[in-house]
């Protein structure tokens, strides 16, 4: 099963999308990923700047009391009808809640118990979702700044600080607190959507563009191999013309190669036509020979008994069907070679079909055919009137001697409906002629029969012949069955 | 009527030249164009038939070597060439007719009696003298209506005399177009055989349609 060829261009439009957006799918996630760690890092940076405030109002003066002294005022992040942030301050040593900010007011917001084992001065991060919102959160251990002018007491802070610092988990301190900080990352959601939106479209419009530009490249860089195709295309048996070498290396190079295996063709359809030709010619002379052995014998030797006058009888009939196919044959030649003399007159259609026709009354009538003719006067057509008399000739003698004694011939000229155009439709009662066998009636000698058995008149050339002659005269003909039993060939063509 | 035929395909020479000699025709024949063109410059020929592709010489040269010499023979040219470029360029050379091989032997025939009255500027099959008619398409003689039976060489020995009628014939003319190189006549042949044919034609107590002039010839007037 032969598969149906792709598009070369098709192809690599959509071998480039496929790549290009394979980059571009690949791009745009790396810098999605980078986007997205630098805004956590900004938002955990903003967490930090917002813990290390809250952490400078929270002091202590010794005791175990630790105050802290925020305002909503300064800070009002932390409160309002639609709160971006929220804390919560709790003492490490009896887990009592020391502050939380106002937007956490009423929701059941407790620290997680992980919390309680946390190094201090190391600030943890997680998202967590708070009243139906994604939140990211940061807590951090620390001991309440100390607000005394008591130098001792300051230097037991330092060094309990200094304790701490060094990674040793002693027990809470009385001074110790644990504060949450969390932020709404709507804002960082939306600002990452924002990039999302901007770099898709940027990315898509990029590979629009590539895709344009890779198509508009495409188009003017295969322009040489559709000048080419075209080119192509127009070859045929009778136009083995070269093709255009292009000046694209790889173009270039198909093209030479064509125009090679071209001129390989040409001359070996030259070589057939002079086989033909020369066949034909060679023949004319051994015809001539036995025809006139066999014309002087049975002309003038008065002694030939019947036996051998018969037999020179049939010489001269094989003579003459050879002489005919040797006619054709050179017909055919010359059609091929474009050599066929073509010497227009303008003349009567009717008439001068009229006048042919009569030739083969007397043979059809001899077979009990029925003949129907039907001529459209005053038609007057240009063209080669010793040509068209070849191929009507032919016409008539094959629906004669083809058509079986009682059958029905019929034959009609006239003018197509609103056009220029004649037409010559014969047609013939047959009886061993499909549909099937149609394709085959033009072939050069095609014969029902595939022993090709010689009927002594034809030879199976006459209809290529025709169809030969007619091409060289800008005619057409076509054929048909109108009915299981009836074949109609049409010659048609401008009238001129 | 004599005729040359130059034609290098042994069969066909030998079939044409059997077929034109049962005809009545007198025929010299060769397959070389040397030869052809010694043939033709050398005797009076009434109708040549030449080939076109042949050994030694080819058939245009001869053609154009005998019109040079103002040969009146008419030349028919029988060619496998058949195109009209050739057909032209024969005409054109000086060829009086061109038949294409394969050809019907009764059309040869025909042309070369229409290449002979052309010769003798007559354009009638039928030649009449006083009441003897002679059809020169069937190679029949009647006088008074009743046929004459003429044995070959004798009816064209009448034909070529009147053909040339009015005119003295020489018996060298006569040897000339009635016997080819194959059948060389004895000094007295052609005494002999006129002598016949005005047996068989002339009517008793007639004087005879074949005048002698002594010393010059014969003349039909």
């Amino acid at each position: 099963m032969s598969r149906q060829p792709t598009s070369l261009k098709k192809k690599i439009i959509i071998r480039l999308f496929l790549i290009s957006f394979f980059v571009f799918a690949l791009t745009e996630l790396f810098l999605l990923d980078r986007s997205r760690r630098a805004i956590n890092q900004s938002l955990d940076k903003t967490l930090q700047a917002r813990l290390e405030g809250l952490t400078s109002i929270t002091d202590t003066e010794g005791e175990g009391k630790i105050y802290f002294e925020f305002s909503d005022e300064l800070m009002p992040d932390y409160s309002g009808p639609d709160p971006r942030a929220y804390f919560l301050l709790q003492r490490l040593v009896d887990n009592s809640e020391i502050e939380r900010s106002r937007s956490l007011e009423g929701l059941d917001f407790v620290l997680p118990k992980a919390l309680s084992e946390l190094p201090p001065h190391k600030p943890i991060f997680w998202y967590g979702r708070l009243n139906g919102k994604k939140i990211r959160f940061v807590a951090l251990r620390e001991l309440a700044r100390l607000e005394t002018d008591d130098d001792e007491a300051l230097i037991l802070a330092r060094e309990l600080r200094e304790s701490v610092n060094d990674g040793e988990l002693l027990p809470p301190l009385s001074s110790e607190y644990i504060i949450v900080v969390g932020v709404d990352t709507i804002d960082v959601n939306r600002n990452f959507a924002g990039i999302v939106r901007r770099t898709s479209i940027a990315l898509g419009v990029g590979l629009i563009i590539l895709l344009l530009a890779g198509g508009i490249i495409l188009f003017y860089s295969l322009k040489p191999l559709s000048v080419l195709e075209e080119e192509v295309k127009s070859i045929s048996a009778t136009n083995l013309v070269p093709v255009t070498v292009p000046g694209v290396r790889e173009i270039a190079g198909i093209a030479q190669t064509l125009n090679d295996a071209l001129r390989r063709l040409e001359a070996s359809f030259e070589r057939e036509k002079r086989f033909t030709s020369d066949v034909a010619h060679e023949l004319r002379t051994p015809i001539s020979e036995i025809r006139s052995l066999a014309e002087v014998a049975l002309k003038w030797d008065d002694k030939m008994d019947e036996f051998n006058r018969a037999n020179y009888k049939d010489f001269l009939a094989a003579a003459e069907q050879m002489q005919k196919t040797v006619v054709t044959l050179l017909s055919l030649a010359r059609c091929d070679a474009g050599s066929m003399v073509n010497q227009k007159e303008r003349f009567e259609l009717g008439p001068f079909i009229n006048d042919l026709w009569n030739q083969y009354r007397a043979p059809a009538a001899a077979g009990n055919i029925t003949c129907r003719v039907k001529i459209s006067q005053g038609i007057s057509i240009f063209t080669d009137k010793s040509l068209i008399r070849a191929i009507l000739e032919n016409l008539f003698s094959n629906a004669v001697d083809y058509t079986h004694p009682g059958g029905v011939i019929e034959w009609e000229t006239g003018l197509k409906s609103d056009t220029d155009n004649f037409f010559i439709t014969v047609s013939n009662t047959v009886t061993d002629l499909t549909s099937e066998d149609l394709p085959h009636l033009f072939e050069r000698f095609w014969r029902k029969d595939a022993a090709r058995t010689s009927d002594g008149i034809h030879s199976g050339l006459g209809l290529s012949t025709a169809r030969a002659i007619a091409e060289a005269l800008g005619l057409i003909i076509i054929v048909r069955m109108d009915l299981p039993d009836r074949l109609r060939i049409t010659l048609s063509g401008e009238t001129g | 009527m004599r005729i040359l035929l130059i034609e290098d395909s042994k069969r066909l020479q030998r079939a044409l030249t059997m077929g034109l000699r049962k005809a009545g025709f007198q025929i010299d024949a060769t397959g070389d164009g040397r030869e052809g063109l010694w043939f033709a410059e050398s005797f009076d020929y009434d109708v040549i038939i030449l080939d076109l592709m042949l050994p030694g010489l080819d058939g245009l040269s001869i053609l154009r070597r005998i019109r040079r010499k103002k040969c009146p023979a008419q030349v028919l040219i029988l060619s496998a060439k058949d195109t009209v470029k050739d057909r032209v360029n024969g005409l054109q050379t000086g060829a009086d007719d061109y038949l294409i091989k394969p050809f019907a032997l009764e059309e040869l025939l025909a042309r070369i009696q229409s290449l002979v009255r052309r010769r003798y500027g007559i354009k009638q099959n039928t030649i009449r003298i006083e009441d003897l008619y002679i059809d020169l398409a069937k190679r029949s003689v009647t006088r008074g209506g009743k046929p004459i039976e003429l044995p070959p060489r004798e009816f064209t020995l009448l034909q070529f005399l009147a053909l040339e009628r009015g005119r003295v014939v020489s018996r060298t003319e006569i040897e000339e177009h009635i016997y080819d190189e194959r059948s060389g006549p004895m000094s007295n042949v052609v005494d002999a055989a006129i002598c016949l044919l005005r047996k068989m034609i002339d009517k008793p107590g007639k004087a005879s349609l074949i005048k002698t002039r002594r010393g010059m010839g014969y003349i039909i007037e």
